[in-house]
């Protein structure tokens, strides 16, 4: 077992290649008892980073035994000038460590950096378009209309007739995320950022980070991220103030 | 409180929790409030009062009475059994030595190995790592032997 602990560390600490790393995430799947141990040690680590809990807590200590208590019932005025002590810790609390990250959460940091990406398709006429340009053309059609159950239905239809199609399948995943179809977003953008010859590359790293945000994955969302920061992809700078705001 | 078994020690402990439980709804963004916040506190801390009798068999006859409560504040297990558990991690993490708690705390900001050596006056970086390694398993050992860890 001590050899999966070290495992466990490294991948917490974010120390493992992505081959270790996926290789890992497998064997959290199929092992109960890795899982366990896993989830017991990064709720630690989550737990003794709140700094300002443990803060809150010492001086909420330091207020409710060092009042001298002479009878059974709590006084009145104890209680009130306790609440008033603490209301004021709360917010020189809150000043010191939440408002200079921004004061968003990851669902707040979801909706202000997410909107459908634009639709970015010049056609010819009619008469010259190849059939999967024909069909191309309705999709954004219904996606500039914000028909996204229509336009992820022909974005479909692009990809079963040529599977390379990745800009098809870009706008497909982002069809998906409107439609708050997350896990089938998150497949086709993780199929998009293991193919490297494509203009959506990037855009589909961006696209993975939001959609872990959503779904509450903090661990894959901050390695996508960081791997935004660290390749110096067009979202760099939004993905740095992510990272500073949520981890 | 007091009237249902409960002590002064047990009052204070109930109220920091509660308080704790409103600050993290609050970091979250996630406080609504629909009165005032005296009865906030007092509903959340008697929410927190409810779920500790609960854990006691022996009080089950006193459960009942609080389970009646109607005014439930928009606390979730969830939010409850978070802050009963690192309450727990919480503890421990303060009965390692300084250093340790320096050391996991730098590691968990991932500030760079050299910073740690220089910030520790430590030279050496496999020493860090090794030390770090011991700290959080001597953090694992204290937390799995306290009789209110429970295995999820």
């Amino acid at each position: 077992m001590e050899n999966e602990f070290d495992l466990i560390e490294k991948y917490l600490m974010n120390e493992m290649s992505v081959r270790e790393q996926v290789e890992f995430e497998e064997s959290l799947r199929s092992d109960p008892d890795l899982m366990k141990e896993f989830l017991l040690r990064k709720n630690i680590n989550d737990a003794i980073i709140e700094e300002d809990v443990l803060s809150l807590r010492n001086n909420l200590n330091e207020i409710v035994n060092t009042e001298p208590v002479t009878t059974r019932i709590i006084k009145k005025s104890y209680i009130y000038s306790a609440v008033a002590a603490v209301i004021i810790l709360i917010v020189v609390i809150a000043n010191i460590y939440i408002f200079p990250l921004g004061q968003m959460n990851k669902h707040e940091v979801f909706q202000y950096y997410y909107s459908a990406y634009p639709a970015v398709m010049s056609f010819r006429s009619p008469v010259d378009q190849t059939e999967i340009e024909k069909i191309l053309y309705d999709a954004f059609n219904y996606y500039d209309d914000g028909k996204y159950e229509m336009a992820s239905k022909y974005f479909k239809q692009v990809l079963e007739k040529d599977s390379t199609n990745y800009m098809s399948q870009f706008y497909l995943s982002v069809c998906e995320i409107e439609k708050n179809n997350l896990s089938e977003a998150e497949e086709y953008l993780n199929d998009l950022i293991l193919k490297k010859d494509h203009i959506f590359r990037e855009q589909s790293y961006w696209y993975l980070a939001l959609v872990y945000l959503k779904q509450n994955e903090m661990i894959s969302a901050e390695n996508i991220l960081k791997k935004i920061v660290k390749e110096n992809m067009i979202q760099k700078s939004d993905a740095q103030l992510i990272l500073k705001i949520l981890y | 409180m007091l009237d249902n078994r409960g002590s002064v020690q047990d009052a204070k402990d109930v109220f920091q929790e509660g308080i704790i439980i409103i600050y993290r709804k609050i970091k979250d963004n996630k406080l609504k409030l629909s009165s005032s916040f005296k009865s906030y506190l007092y509903s959340v801390c008697r929410y927190v009062w409810i779920k500790h009798l609960s854990r006691q068999k022996e009080n089950i006859e006193n459960q009942n009475i609080y389970i009646e409560y109607d005014n439930i504040p928009d606390i979730t297990i969830d939010e409850y059994k978070k802050n009963e558990q690192y309450k727990l991690y919480q503890k421990h993490f303060k009965r390692l030595e300084k250093d340790c708690q320096k050391l996991l705390l730098l590691f968990l900001k991932k500030v760079p190995l050299k910073d740690i050596a220089e910030e520790l006056g430590i030279g050496s970086q496999q020493y860090i790592k090794r030390k770090k390694y011991k700290c959080k398993e001597q953090l694992v050992r204290y937390i799995k032997s306290d009789p209110n860890y429970k295995e999820e």
